[in-house]
């Protein structure tokens, strides 16, 4: 059992809070709703917190976390996700390479998204807000508001794309 | 990537978790063969991250002061807090939970956050039994800790270790449940409590490090609207009313919500904890009846083994046993007449 170590935990908690967005990021790209990525980031903190060794840098750290990242996932698959599609490895490997090329341009476009929701009309904010509440159950809002699901997903893929393109520009146009 | 590009439909059902099989092999093949797909595959996703994130940090936690700070949330949701800037204290807790804010009714009725307590301030709570004011933690004999035992806290840095059975100043007596407890003073929602409408949620977090006798260790927590505060002296007394109460509810002698003598209405809820990786939520609702002015929250992790052997409290103790990220919300209720 781990002995705890103010001063590792401290280094611990840098390394991680520095690597969790994209680590976020690549679970998620590998699974199929936020639950399971929550799920499988409480194993991957774990299993980091309990095999953390001092003197490790940002990038070792990163590496390292997405390793173990990798093999969580494939776990939770194995365990508990067996009827679903799993991404064969080669496409585990694109995905890591991606989100670590693009980190400064995730971390940014996250910045973006603020400007962003700011220029959204109000009826769509609000139906963002609703949506993406904790816990919220889209057939549950549909039929609040008298809509199909279907319709309601459609919407709400509309404007994350409205979304994604308005942060790229954001980006391009040197905003931020 | 044009808006119109059919393939934007297999990031949309992935997303969602509704892929097929077949739809999400197609993605696969897609991120396998086309890096600007899987680049915008990416993008998706951390937005779609970002955007939960927002969501959850849409309810701002209350504190842990005496009595109530449920102020509506200030401003559109999307402006209370950066979306990339997440203080440490919360670090852990943003992917280590299910639906922590409690969330009742979209669009018409959402939860008010009455208490949140995820031990962040490092103040113990008191060990000298149960409280009879509100806005304190009272108790059997615990601590807060940070991580240990290869446990990290549900939310932020610290978490509640309960250690025994028996508090300071306890008579010897059999036991076998380390009990925390708070009275949260409700007066300033009496508008929304005056129509027996009002529903209130509890949620924390449990986990146990204990794997040798599965079975041994349940969590468990009750809920008690009361009319007005304890007028005992003696913190046994309502210790006394709490177990009677659970007790009954355990022999399933009543329902829950039918509360008898200590309050006018009451819910309770236990299982089994395991030592499982992950967090082991408990979540209880309870519709308060009109003129509720308070409400007592109690919180246990009881040893089956030592009920059983009918030893005093005193000599139980619990080796890995947390509790953390305690919320409490309000909602009402718009479904009953």
């Amino acid at each position: 059992m781990r002995v705890p170590d103010p001063s590792q935990h401290d280094d611990f908690l840098r390394l991680f809070m520095e690597a969790q967005d994209s680590l976020r990021v690549y679970v998620r790209s590998l699974l199929f709703d936020q639950e399971e990525e929550r799920e499988v980031m409480q194993e991957v903190a774990a299993v980091l917190w309990r095999k953390f060794e001092a003197g490790m840098t940002r990038e070792s750290f990163a590496r390292w976390a997405c390793g173990v990242a990798r093999m969580e996932v494939l776990a939770f698959r194995r365990d508990r996700a067996r009827d679903r599609h799993c991404f064969g490895e080669d496409v585990f490997e694109l995905l890591a390479q991606t989100v670590e090329e693009q980190s400064d341009t995730l971390e940014a476009e996250r910045r973006a998204l603020e400007q962003c929701m700011e220029k959204l009309p109000a009826p769509q904010r609000q139906l963002l807000e609703a949506a993406y509440a904790p816990g919220v159950q889209i057939d549950q809002l549909a039929r609040q508001m008298k809509r199909t699901a279907m319709a309601l997903y459609k919407t709400l893929h509309r404007l994350r794309l409205q979304l994604l393109d308005c942060t790229r520009h954001t980006l391009t146009e040197g905003e931020l | 990537m044009h808006p119109n590009d059919p393939r934007l439909e297999l990031i949309r059902l992935h997303l969602e978790g509704n892929a097929t099989a077949q739809e999400s092999a197609a993605l696969e093949e897609q991120l396998r063969n086309d890096p600007g797909f899987r680049d915008f595959y990416v993008r998706s996703v951390n937005l779609d991250l970002a955007l939960a994130d927002a969501g959850k940090l849409s309810f701002r936690p209350a504190g842990d002061a005496p009595g109530l700070s449920s102020q509506p949330i200030r401003g559109p949701w999307w402006q209370r807090r950066p979306l990339s800037a997440m203080a440490a204290g919360v670090v852990f807790g943003m992917f280590f939970s299910s639906a922590v804010w409690a969330y009742v009714g979209p669009m018409t009725a959402k939860a008010v956050t009455l208490f949140r307590d995820s031990f962040e301030s490092g103040r113990a709570p008191l060990v000298n039994g149960f409280p009879i004011v509100p806005g304190v933690w009272g108790g059997d004999f615990s601590e807060v800790v940070g991580p240990q035992q290869g446990v990290l806290p549900f939310n932020g840095r610290r978490m509640l270790r309960l250690l025994r059975a028996d508090h300071s100043g306890k008579k010897p007596e059999i036991g076998y449940n380390c009990s925390l407890a708070r009275i949260i003073d409700l007066q300033q929602h009496w508008g929304h409590l005056d129509d027996g409408k009002g529903v209130l949620s509890f949620e924390a977090s449990f986990k146990m490090t204990d794997s040798a006798e599965p079975g041994r260790y349940r969590g468990g927590a009750s809920l008690f609207a009361l009319y007005d505060l304890p007028d005992q002296h003696d913190d046994s007394e309502i210790f006394a009313h709490v177990r009677r109460e659970q007790q009954i509810f355990r022999a399933e002698a009543k329902s829950a919500g039918a509360s008898a003598g200590f309050s006018p209405a009451s819910a309770h809820r236990s299982f089994a904890l395991d030592a499982e990786p992950g967090w082991q939520k408990l979540r209880i609702d309870l519709l308060l009846p009109p003129g509720t002015r308070y409400l007592l929250l109690e919180m246990h992790v009881s040893d089956r083994k030592a009920e059983k052997q009918r030893v005093d409290s005193s000599q139980v103790a619990f080796p890995g046993h947390f509790i953390d990220d305690i919320h409490v919300s309000l909602t009402r209720s718009h479904s009953l007449p």
